[in-house]
């Protein structure tokens, strides 16, 4: 029992060792009595620490026994307590909760919602449960809950009429909709509540579930207000409680006779007249003010010029305005100086720059696939699109339908397919594995959200498992609209490459009539092919089906003349080698072959192929060494084929090296080094190489092939050769020493060991067959058609054969039966040759096809793509319509309805964005989402009308935004008046100017604009400014062609944050910080968090520090004055206007500061303006470049730098 | 609404009131006082975001209690790992054993004071030096001459008394 006294004490104490623990657990254990002196005590223990009642009345007690003088007075004095603190904030954090309450009670009714004295003196005397129990409630209020008056107020004041949309209908889709809504599967008893027909039409049993007029006979309101938990509704299962006010509400709402109205959102608008008020500039303003005037509030003056000119340019352009810029508007006494300095910025190409970052995070742009290996995708073209289509000013409904649908419009230019890759943005994989028809449901999907999001403002992706719970969509509904975009023709897998067919390549400038060509001829060849394929169809059918088809090799005359054969033993050599006419050798890598008995000889002046299989080895390491494949070469005469990596971080660029050496100290040979941008040899498990030279000794003559592509264009080329190439030494693959990597250093690298399979191994390369022909060759001649896999190809039942067996089948009978197959064929390969050199270094952007048949889906069960069921063609939803009868059914259809007149959503979400880009929310705060469970617009008439008005001005959008900051609301200064700020504190009612934290790409624009760093160049490749090492490895699979991030260099470090490469499984880290979306979905609408680690990155980020330097080094070279001056200069170019005297004082202070520091450790000074790729000028003092660098990042972290305001 | 209803206690204002003995039970169940700390605001937390959901009539007390037991559950389950703690059989033992307890303390505390002056005299000043003086056993145990685990002796004394106090006074003058 001691044990057990002192124990409990100590754990009191909170001294508890775990020898303690273990020892209070075992006497507690099966001892009830111990458990309940347990329980006693921290009862006790609780109530005597934390009971301000007792406390109060215990000093007041009699004196205590004499013999115990010490008492707490002096000897507690200095000494810290450790209970008080801890009671008191016990009571505190209640306090604060109590306080919020109490402040939101004394809004509503001060006097009844004061915490009385009494309740707490009672509560002395009667416990609370006691007191609580002896509560009267009223009769008319909830029994779940007492009708305190803070809940009931608002509910007994209200004398307008109830609005079924602004009052009625929250309640209900918050409440009832997912029981009683448009989802069919989970409807309980037959009724609906969001559809008026529903409601009110006579039941099986008993009346309408609201009868107009008549609260007390309306089910509806007996259910929500019975006293029977097993009536109540909604039912007590599913965790929502109507309130008392809201049940009074519907009350009301019946008794004033149920009046309907449809959800706001898909009512088309109609075009509002502005209210007559006496403030402001154009309509915009008569709203608001309205607004403001019935919620007390009043609007701020307008701004002064330098801030207007600094939030019109963060606006517009993304970027802060010049000094000039500034300046000049200052001085303009014109009425129309604003308007001036509007027109100048929406003229400025950063304006559509600026807006294009925007709608790229709604469309999900990002340079990768986003699975899986997350690979480079080429897509940036349609990035500029959305550029320069803001900047050229495209109409918005334009701008939708070339996205939508662009390549269904008649003649469709190159531009309006580029724009189509709206719907290609969408992450896509190519995993082992994966199901075709899983991927395609999923594509479908993402591309319904999207498209639903971004133009209509409506969650439909909710309806692809079930009807839609809130908003009037059924399932059928959501397979109907994506029966738009199911018709795609394309590839469900990427293949992890750039080009996902189908793609669009827009080839080099001097390519460009070429292309047209080539691209003619192919079609004319393909035609003759099909044409010559239709006419011997039946001789080709028989052949097949004879008892026994002869194999005979078609490889003869391709003048195979020595082949040998490397690692593995080929299981068809035996067969294969009873049909050769050329001399085959069998060697291992690395062995010394001698070529004296080929039969073979490299002859300048004749032709020749060199043909091998090779798997490179991966690299090791970052340091780049150029590869041996195979050399014959005695030390000065030979000839050999290398591969290089020229960058560890770009996997898919190599450079392949061929050389004819005569006399390699004399510079006598023929070399070409082709840039092989879009080979990547480590992808596949092996990729054939193939040199081929005409016998022209001229590097003219030479061509370098990988896989069926190219030939690559030269990078590098030495022509000058003068003799023989032949030599006595033995040829090598793979494993030889150089003399540029040692034979140690290739032995690790290949494959030595003929038993195992490299293949698997990403590090470990291979060399297999490598044979030699007397001729040149194209691609297709080099069947390799074997009497085996003759055999097993037609073994193959006809109808089970796959795509590639039987072009190959087909290929070989044609080859040996029809003479003007050949001649097309060899006609394709040149052609094929031609085409793939040009569209190998085109630029390419996925783009959006469609397949000739009628666009449909199956509807999935639950979503699930194994479970498909009826078969839907693609419409709209029924709720708003369905398309014309005339309409095509097609994505054209979808995109004409979608910014058709009749079409509610779409103008309302497009104006609501826009006013979001420039106010901060939008109208609709929730601007991804306008249906029921969206948020209700705070201004209902402006937005109307703004939609309308939008539409009225042909969708213009450089005019809609013109319109929005010509407004008064807009031009207001942000001070918050701490009056206004209790009534409004989100800026709802427009009384103020926007103030909020920039954008990432706004700060990081912001720092380099600035500091006179950024690179004015649009569009164009993503770019990889700098960013910390081994983001992308951490994510990365190591196949992947983005595995290693490699910085760029130079001019590329300073573009707009648009350009800056986006891997949508490690985005920019420097951005991340700031709230930007992954870009793996659709998104309108971002964050705004403040965090450290955006101060941290502003601060510290190389990008951010260089930048500070710069705008140093800027200064330093055009000013002459005093620090003071320079100081002030630098806040000029920061903000366009000089700082005021206080901040230009405190400024300098810190300049004052860091010189000293820098001047006692000019080593720090150094190493600060070394920050970055860029070098600081050297005619510079190091002590004041670095102290002025530390003043300009400071400028660039004010709060002013990184707020818009 | 009601004209003449009074002014009611507010459900928040008897979580106020409940603190003491929802910590005395956290603190029984945790076995440490800075982790009942924690929890307890977790509780308040919980009821305070649940507080439409309480159903009248009903004892908002044993309600309450309810959270603060599965917040218990929750706080163990999240430091596992880190931190000592019973058993679940114990734990349950112990959270049974507290219910008897609670309904003394519900409907009997109002006469703590009464029994405090009841206390004898030296049990009275310890109890007042450690609860109203903050001061520690090691303190107490120097300022008193006495030994610190003949202090806890006393101040564990001291609450069974009182607890025996209220319990008697209870069922002698029933309320």
């Amino acid at each position: 029992m001691k044990e057990l006294e002192i124990l409990i004490q100590r754990m009191l104490d909170g001294k508890l060792s775990s020898g303690d623990h273990a020892k209070l657990s075992s006497l507690l254990k099966n001892n009830p009595e111990f458990q309940a002196y347990y329980a006693q005590q921290c009862q006790l223990h609780a109530e005597l620490l934390l009971n301000d009642v007792l406390r109060n009345s215990l000093p007041a007690a009699p004196p205590i026994d004499e013999e115990l003088p010490a008492f707490a007075t002096d000897s507690a004095t200095g000494r810290k307590s450790s209970w008080i603190p801890f009671a008191s904030m016990v009571a505190a954090s209640v306090a604060i909760t109590l306080t919020v309450v109490i402040v939101y009670q004394s809004l509503k009714d001060t006097q009844e919602s004061q915490v009385t004295e009494e309740n707490l003196i009672v509560a002395k005397t009667t416990t609370p449960q006691e007191l609580y129990n002896q509560t009267l409630f009223s009769e008319s209020g909830s029994l779940q809950r007492p009708p305190t008056p803070f809940v009931n107020a608002s509910a007994d004041q209200r004398k307008t009429p109830v609005s079924f949309n602004n009052d009625i209908r929250p309640i209900l889709s918050e409440n009832c909709y997912a029981c009683h809504g448009p989802d069919a599967e989970a409807r309980e008893a037959d009724l609906r509540l969001d559809v008026e027909e529903w409601a009110f039409r006579e039941r099986k049993k008993g009346p309408p579930a609201i009868v107009r007029g008549d609260p007390d006979n309306s089910p509806v309101y007996q259910r929500i207000t019975n006293p029977l938990k097993s009536e109540i509704m909604p039912p007590q299962d599913s965790h929502k409680v109507l309130t008392p006010s809201q049940k009074q509400l519907i009350g009301q709402w019946i008794a004033e006779g149920a009046k309907w109205e449809g959800h706001w959102a898909f009512i088309r608008p109609t075009k509002p007249t502005p209210p007559e008020v006496s403030w402001g500039n154009n309509e915009i303003d008569k709203f608001t003010y309205a607004a403001m005037q019935e919620k007390g509030l009043s609007p701020n003056e307008e701004a002064d010029r330098p801030t207007l000119a600094r939030r019109l340019a963060l606006d517009l352009t993304g970027l802060p305005p010049t000094p000039e810029l500034v300046s000049d508007f200052v001085a303009d006494k014109s009425a129309t100086a604003y308007e001036t300095l509007v027109d100048k910025l929406l003229t400025s190409s950063t304006y559509g720059e600026h807006q294009a970052r925007f709608w790229l995070d709604a469309a999900r742009y990002a340079d990768t696939h986003g699975l899986h290996l997350d690979n480079y995708r080429e897509i940036w073209p349609y990035r500029d699109w959305v550029v320069k289509s803001f900047n050229e000013n495209k109409p918005f409904d334009q701008f939708t339908i070339e996205q939508i649908a662009g390549d269904l419009l008649p003649q469709p230019t190159i531009e309006q397919r580029l724009a189509t890759g709206f719907n290609r943005c969408n992450p896509t994989t190519s995993e082992g594995g994966a199901i075709d028809e899983e991927y395609r449901a999923i594509y479908a999907k993402d591309r319904v959200e999207t498209t639903a999001t971004v133009f209509m403002g409506l969650t439909m992706g909710c309806a692809s498992c079930h009807d839609h719970k809130f908003d009037p969509f059924t399932t059928k509904d959501f397979y109907k609209f994506s029966a738009f975009f199911n018709n795609f023709d394309g590839p469900i897998m990427d293949g992890n490459a750039y080009d996902t067919r189908p793609v669009i390549a827009i080839p080099k400038a001097d390519h460009t009539e070429e292309w047209k060509q080539v691209k003619a001829k192919g079609t004319e060849i393909s035609k003759a092919l099909s044409k010559l394929e239709k006419s011997n169809k039946t001789a080709y059918e028989a052949w097949q089906e004879q008892e026994e088809v002869p194999f005979v090799p078609v490889e003869k005359d391709l003048q195979l003349a020595f082949e040998l054969k490397l690692g593995k033993k080929d299981k068809e050599s035996p067969a294969a080698q009873k049909i050769t006419d050329h001399i085959v050798k069998q060697a291992s890598l690395g062995d010394l072959v001698n070529l004296s008995e080929a039969g073979f000889d490299f002859d300048p002046d004749k032709p020749f192929t060199l043909d091998c299989q090779v798997k490179l080895p991966g690299e090791k390491s970052d340091k780049l060494e150029r590869i041996p494949v195979i050399e014959q070469f005695d030390g000065d005469r030979g000839w050999r084929l290398s591969i290089a990596n020229t960058s560890a971080a770009l996997p898919n660029r190599y450079q392949i090296t061929f050389e004819l050496i005569h006399s390699l100290k004399n510079n006598d040979l023929i070399s070409a080094t082709a840039q092989a941008d879009r080979f990547n040899p480590r992808e596949v498990r092996s990729t054939n190489i193939r040199i081929t030279y005409d016998g022209s000794r001229s590097v003219a003559g030479l061509t370098i092939n990988a896989g069926s592509r190219q030939p690559f264009d030269y990078e590098k080329v030495i022509d000058n050769l003068s003799g023989t190439v032949a030599t006595d030494a033995p040829l090598q693959a793979g494993l030889m020493s150089t003399g540029i990597i040692s034979k140690e250093q290739a032995v690790s690298r290949y494959n030595a060991n003929d038993d195992v399979d490299a293949s698997e191994d990403s590090l470990t390369g291979d060399i297999t067959n490598i044979k030699f022909y007397n001729r040149t060759i194209y691609p297709f001649e080099l069947g390799n058609m074997t009497a085996n896999k003759l055999a097993e190809l037609l073994s193959i039942p006809k109808e089970r054969r796959r795509g590639g067996d039987a072009s190959s089948l087909e290929a070989y009978y044609y080859s040996l039966h029809v003479p003007e197959y050949t001649e097309l064929k060899l006609a394709e390969a040149i052609n094929d040759r031609l085409y793939n050199h040009i569209y190998d270094q085109a630029i390419v952007s996925l783009v959006m096809e469609e397949k000739d048949s009628l666009p449909s889906a199956f509807m999935l069960e639950r979503g699930e793509y194994d479970k498909p069921g009826d078969e839907v063609f693609a419409d709209i939803p029924e709720s708003l319509g369905g398309l014309p009868s005339d309409a095509p059914k097609n994505r054209l259809g979808l995109a004409n309805w979608l910014v058709d007149d009749s079409n509610p959503l779409t103008a309302r979400v497009t104006v609501n964005r826009f006013w979001q880009n420039i106010f901060g929310a939008g109208l609709v705060a929730t601007s991804e989402d306008f249906g029921l469970m969206g948020e209700n617009p705070s201004h209902p008439e402006l937005l109307d009308w703004l939609a309308i008005h939008f539409q009225e001005t042909d969708w213009n959008v450089k005019a809609f935004i013109k319109t929005l900051v010509m407004s008064a609301t807009y031009r207001q200064t942000s001070t918050i008046q701490p009056s206004e700020l209790s009534i409004d504190r989100e800026n709802l009612y427009l009384a103020r100017g926007p103030r909020y934290r920039l954008d990432g790409e706004v700060l990081r624009d912001k720092a380099l604009y600035v500091s006179g760093s950024l690179n004015p160049k649009v569009g164009g490749p993503p770019v990889k400014p700098y960013q910390p090492e081994g983001i992308w490895n951490a994510v990365a699979y190591s196949d992947s062609n983005t595995a290693h991030f490699s910085q760029d260099q130079g001019e590329a470090l300073y573009r707009r944050s648009l350009y800056t490469f986006w891997k949508r499984t490690a985005p920019p880290p420097n951005m991340v910080v700031f709230d930007v979306p992954s870009r793996e979905n659709c998104n309108v609408r971002r964050e705004r968090t403040n965090t450290p680690l955006q101060a941290l990155t502003l601060m510290n980020d190389p990008q951010f520090v260089e930048a500070a330097r710069q705008l140093a080094e800027r200064t330093l070279a055009s000013h002459s004055g005093s620090t003071s001056e320079k100081i002030g200069q630098m806040y000029t170019y920061a903000f366009g206007s000089g700082p005021i005297e206080k901040h230009h004082d405190i400024l300098t202070r810190s300049y004052d500061k860091f010189h000293d520091a820098f001047k006692e450790s000019p080593k720090d000074a150094r190493s600060l303006i070394e920050v970055g790729d860029s070098f600081p000028n050297q005619d510079l003092d190091p002590v004041e470049l670095a102290s002025l660098t530390m003043v300009a990042n400071q400028i660039m972290n004010l709060d002013s730098f990184i707020n818009k305001y | 609404m009601n004209e003449n209803a009074q002014p009611i206690p507010f459900h928040e204002e008897l979580l106020v009131q409940l603190q003491p003995r929802l910590y005395g039970y956290i603190i029984g169940l945790l076995a440490s006082p800075s982790d009942a700390k924690d929890v307890l605001q977790e509780t308040n937390k919980a009821i305070l975001s649940k507080l439409d959901e309480f159903q009248h009539p009903g004892s908002f007390s044993a309600w309450a209690h309810k959270f603060a037991y599965f917040q218990c559950l929750a706080f163990r389950k999240k430091h596992e790992r880190n931190k000592l703690s019973f058993d679940s059989d114990l734990l349950d033992e112990l959270a049974e054993e507290a219910k008897p307890v609670d309904e003394v303390a519900e409907r009997n505390l109002p006469l703590l004071s009464t029994c405090l002056e009841r206390l004898q005299p030296k049990s009275r000043a310890i109890v007042s030096d450690y609860y109203y003086e903050s001061l520690s056993i090691e303190e107490i145990a120097a300022d008193r001459n006495l030994k610190t685990n003949h202090v806890a002796q006393i101040l564990f004394r001291a609450r069974k008394a009182l607890f025996e106090c209220i319990q008697s006074e209870a069922n002698s003058n029933p309320i």
